[in-house]
C-alpha cells in the first residue's frame, strides 16, 4: 500500500554501511549535477517529484512514484543512477518504499544513521539537498510536506532524546571535560602549547565554548603569533609559559615535543603562587607534553588522549542507549506523515471539513443554550446549518473536482486543509 | 465529623503522595534526563513544600504554641528546610540533578516522623521558654543547612575522584560542576554555620537562666561546640587562606557526621538534656 492512493515513496542509495569511500565517491552528485539530475530524472515515466541528497557518507534519490513499489519501480531510480553515474558505480544499493522509506528519511536526519551516531551535520545536508531540489523543480507537494516533517522529527529526536548528547571529537570532549571542572568558561583563561594544527583546533573548540581569555605559546614565537591573532589571544613566550600557569585555569598541551615541556618540578613551583583552585591539564600531544604523575598535586587534573577517548566512548554509548526511543519518535512522526499523505485525498477531506465545521456550530449553540428558549435554539440551528451548507458548497464542489494524480489539485487539498486547520484538529 | 487532627494526619499523609510522586519524576530526570517535565517537577515541589508549611503552620495555630513543639514536628520542620533550601539552590545554579539526592533525604525524615513519632504528643514545655525555642529553631534551619552541605561535598569528592581517575558513567554526566558543588557547600556551610552557632548562644543563655552557669559537661553541648569549631576552622581558612575544594567538602562531611554522632549515638547511649527535651 502507497502513502495515499495513486502515489508511493521510494528511496533507492548507499552509504558508509553498505558501500566503501571509493565506490560512494563514485556515485557521489555534486551541487552542480543535482539540478540537472532531477530535470533527468523528473523526465523518467511515473516520476512525480524527486530529490537527491549526496553528502560524504550517503548518496540518496528520494521519489514520489506512481507505480507501486515492486522490482520494476525498483528499476526506474537504480537505471536512472547507472545511466547518470555509470554501471560500475552503481552497487550495493540499498532501498526502502513508503512507510519504511519516511523512516528512512527520519532516521538519516536526525544523525541515526551517521558514521558517528548523532551527528547533527546532517540535517543542514538535508536541508541543503532540499533547496538544491526546490530549485531544480523537484519539490511539490508531497516531499514538501516530508521534508519539512523531517526536520520537525529531527529536531524531536535532538530535544526528546541524548542522541547528540556530548562531544565526539578529541578537542570537543576536552572542553566537555573541562566543563566538569569548571562551570562558566567565560569567568576562565586558558593557556595552549603549541600552535600547531591541533592547537588550532583546540583554539577553536575553546572560542566555541566562550571561554574568557585565551594565552598561546609555541617554540616558533611567529606561529604562535599568528595563531592568537586569528583567536583575538594573546601570545607568551615559550621559556615563560610556566610564569602563567598562576593565572590560567586550563592547559593545552598540543606540541609535537619529544620530551615533556612541563614537568613536576616547574608545576609545583608554578602551584606555589596559586591559590588553592583547579588547574585542568588537557595533554593531546603525542609523545606527552605533560610529565606522567604531575597529577598526584591536589587540584591539578589531568587528562590524556587516552581519558579523552574513553569519555568519547562513554558518549557513544549513551547515545546508543538512546537508539530505542528514537526510534519510536521516528516511528511516531513517520505515522504522522503517512496520516497526513492519506488525508489528502478528497474524501477524508471533504468529511473533516465538513466535521471541522459542525463542531464550530455545536460549539457556538452550546454557549447560547443558556440564553435562548429551546424554540430559539431550533431556529438557530436551522439558520447557522443553512448558511454553513451554503458557505461549504463551494470548497467541497472544488473538492469533489480535484484529481489527486494532479500536482496542482494536491496542492489545492492542501491549501483547504491549511486553511481551515483540518491537520491540527487531531 | 473528622477531627481538625484527623483531617491534618490525612493531608500530610496525602502530601506524603505528593512529594513521592515529585522524587519519581526527579529520578526520571535524573536517570533518563527527560527534560520536558522539569516544569512539573518544580510545581510539584513547591505545591508539596507550601502544604508542608500550610500543616506545620496549621498545627501551631490550631494549638496556639511553638510549631515545632514535638518531635514529629520537629523532624517535619527539619525536612521542610532541606526542601525550602533546596528550592533556593536550584533557582540559584539552575540545576537540577541533584534534586533527587536531597529531596530523598528530605522524604526519608518526614516519613520517619510519620512512622515513628507520635503525631499528637503534646509540645514540650521546655519550648515555652522562648530562648528555648529559638535555639531549637536555629538548630534545626541550622543542621538542615549543614546536611545540604555535606551532601553538596560529598558530591564534590565523587566527581573529583570521578575526573581524577577518568571514571566516567551516569552520575558522573548528572553532577553539576566541581566548581557548582564548591560554591554549594560553601554557602550552605556559611549559613549553616551562623544558625547553628546561634543555637548555641541561645542554648547557653538558656541554661545559664536555668543552672546559673553557661557551662555543661553534656555531651551533646561539647559535640555541638566540636561542630561549630570545624566549621569555623572551614570558614576561616577559606576566608583567609583560601581553602577550597576537597578540603573544605571533608570538613563538612566530618562536621555533619559529628552532628549525626550526636543525635544519634548519643543520644542512645548518654543520659543528655537533648534526649528528654521531645
Amino acid at each position: 500500500m502507497g502513502l495515499g492512493t495513486t502515489f508511493h515513496l521510494q528511496i533507492i542509495g548507499m552509504d558508509h554501511t553498505v558501500a566503501d569511500l571509493n565506490q560512494r565517491e563514485k556515485c557521489a552528485f555534486s551541487k552542480e549535477e543535482i539540478p540537472n539530475g532531477i530535470k533527468k530524472c523528473l523526465k523518467l515515466t511515473g516520476v512525480r517529484e524527486v530529490a537527491i541528497l549526496s553528502t560524504c557518507n550517503r548518496v540518496e534519490i528520494v521519489a514520489v512514484i506512481e507505480q507501486e513499489y515492486s522490482a520494476e519501480s525498483k528499476k526506474i531510480l537504480t537505471n536512472f543512477l547507472q545511466d547518470f553515474k555509470g554501471y560500475e558505480a552503481v552497487t550495493h544499493l540499498f532501498d526502502y518504499s513508503n512507510l519504511k522509506a519516511v523512516e528512512h528519511l527520519y532516521r538519516v536526519a536526525s544523525g541515526m544513521e551517521s558514521m558517528i551516531l548523532g551527528e547533527y551535520q546532517i540535517l543542514s545536508q538535508v536541508k541543503e539537498s532540499l533547496d538544491l531540489s526546490n530549485t531544480a523543480g523537484g519539490i511539490d507537494t508531497i516531499l514538501h510536506g516530508l521534508f519539512a516533517k523531517v526536520i520537525t522529527a529531527s529536531k524531536r529526536v535532538r530535544t526528546e532524546t541524548q542522541l547528540g548528547v556530548g562531544a565526539v571529537s578529541v578537542a570537543g570532549s576536552a572542553v566537555d571535560l573541562i566543563k566538569k571542572i569548571f562551570n562558566d568558561l567565560s569567568k576562565h583563561k586558558a593557556l595552549i602549547i603549541g600552535a600547531g594544527d591541533t592547537g588550532q583546533l583546540v583554539a577553536k573548540h575553546l572560542v566555541d565554548s566562550g571561554i574568557g581569555d585565551i594565552l598561546v605559546t609555541n617554540r616558533t614565537l611567529a606561529k604562535a603569533e599568528t595563531l592568537a591573532k586569528e583567536i583575538n589571544a594573546n601570545v607568551v613566550e615559550f621559556d615563560k609559559f610556566c610564569d602563567v600557569l598562576k593565572d590560567v585555569d586550563i592547559v593545552f598541551g598540543t606540541t609535537a615535543s619529544n620530551t615533556p615541556v612541563l614537568n613536576m618540578v616547574q608545576l609545583k613551583k608554578a602551584l606555589v603562587k596559586r591559590t588553592m583552585r583547579p588547574l585542568a591539564l588537557i595533554d593531546i600531544a603525542v609523545p606527552r607534553d605533560f610529565e606522567v604523575g604531575i597529577d598526584k598535586l591536589e587540584f591539578v587534573f589531568l587528562h590524556c588522549l587516552d581519558d579523552l577517548q574513553k569519555l568519547i566512548a562513554h558518549t557513544i554509548d549513551v547515545r546508543r542507549q538512546e537508539l530505542g526511543l528514537a526510534e519510536s519518535i521516528v516511528l511516531d512522526e513517520a505515522k504522522k506523515f503517512v496520516a497526513w499523505c492519506n488525508s489528502l485525498d478528497v474524501a477524508p477531506t471533504i468529511v473533516a471539513l465538513r466535521s471541522k465545521v459542525m463542531q464550530i456550530q455545536d460549539v457556538e449553540i452550546n454557549r447560547q443554550k443558556n440564553k435562548l428558549s429551546p424554540a430559539e435554539i431550533e431556529n438557530c440551528l436551522n439558520f447557522s446549518t443553512a448558511v454553513l451548507n451554503k458557505l461549504l458548497h463551494l470548497p467541497i464542489s472544488q473538492l469533489k473536482q480535484c484529481d489527486i494524480n494532479n500536482n496542482s489539485d494536491l496542492r489545492r487539498i492542501k491549501y483547504i486543509r491549511e486553511s481551515f486547520g483540518l491537520d491540527n484538529s487531531g | 465529623m473528622l477531627s481538625f487532627i484527623t483531617t491534618l494526619k490525612i493531608i500530610t499523609w496525602c502530601n506524603m503522595g505528593l512529594d513521592l510522586a515529585c522524587l519519581v519524576l526527579y529520578a526520571i530526570h535524573f536517570f533518563c534526563n527527560e527534560k520536558h517535565i522539569e516544569p512539573l517537577m518544580q510545581k510539584l515541589l513547591w505545591l508539596s513544600t507550601v502544604i508542608h508549611f500550610g500543616i506545620l503552620a496549621s498545627r501551631g495555630l490550631y494549638f496556639s504554641r511553638h510549631p515545632m513543639g514535638n518531635a514529629f514536628e520537629a523532624i517535619f520542620s527539619f525536612a521542610l528546610v532541606i526542601s525550602i533550601l533546596y528550592i533556593y539552590i536550584e533557582k540559584h545554579i539552575n540545576v537540577r540533578d541533584t534534586g533527587l539526592i536531597v529531596l530523598s533525604i528530605a522524604f526519608v525524615f518526614r516519613l520517619s516522623a510519620l512512622l515513628g513519632c507520635n503525631f499528637n504528643a503534646p509540645a514540650s514545655s521546655l519550648l515555652d521558654n522562648k530562648l528555648f525555642a529559638y535555639h531549637s529553631g536555629a538548630a534545626i534551619i541550622g543542621c538542615a543547612s549543614l546536611l545540604i552541605a555535606s551532601i553538596y561535598g560529598f558530591l564534590y569528592i565523587v566527581l573529583y575522584w570521578k575526573l581524577k581517575h577518568s571514571n566516567f558513567n551516569r552520575i558522573f554526566d548528572r553532577l553539576p560542576s566541581l566548581e557548582i558543588l564548591n560554591e554549594m557547600n560553601i554557602h550552605a556551610a556559611w549559613y549553616g554555620f551562623w544558625f547553628f552557632s546561634a543555637s548555641l548562644i541561645f542554648g547557653m543563655r538558656w541554661w545559664k537562666l536555668q543552672y546559673g552557669t553557661y557551662f555543661s559537661n553534656d555531651p551533646k553541648i561539647i559535640l555541638g561546640f566540636i561542630t561549630c569549631a570545624v566549621y569555623a576552622i572551614g570558614i576561616i581558612g577559606h576566608k583567609f587562606a583560601g581553602w577550597n575544594g576537597k578540603r573544605l567538602a571533608y570538613l563538612s562531611i566530618l562536621g555533619f557526621s559529628i552532628i549525626l554522632f550526636s543525635a544519634t549515638i548519643v543520644n542512645l547511649l548518654f543520659s543528655t538534656i537533648h534526649g528528654t527535651s521531645y
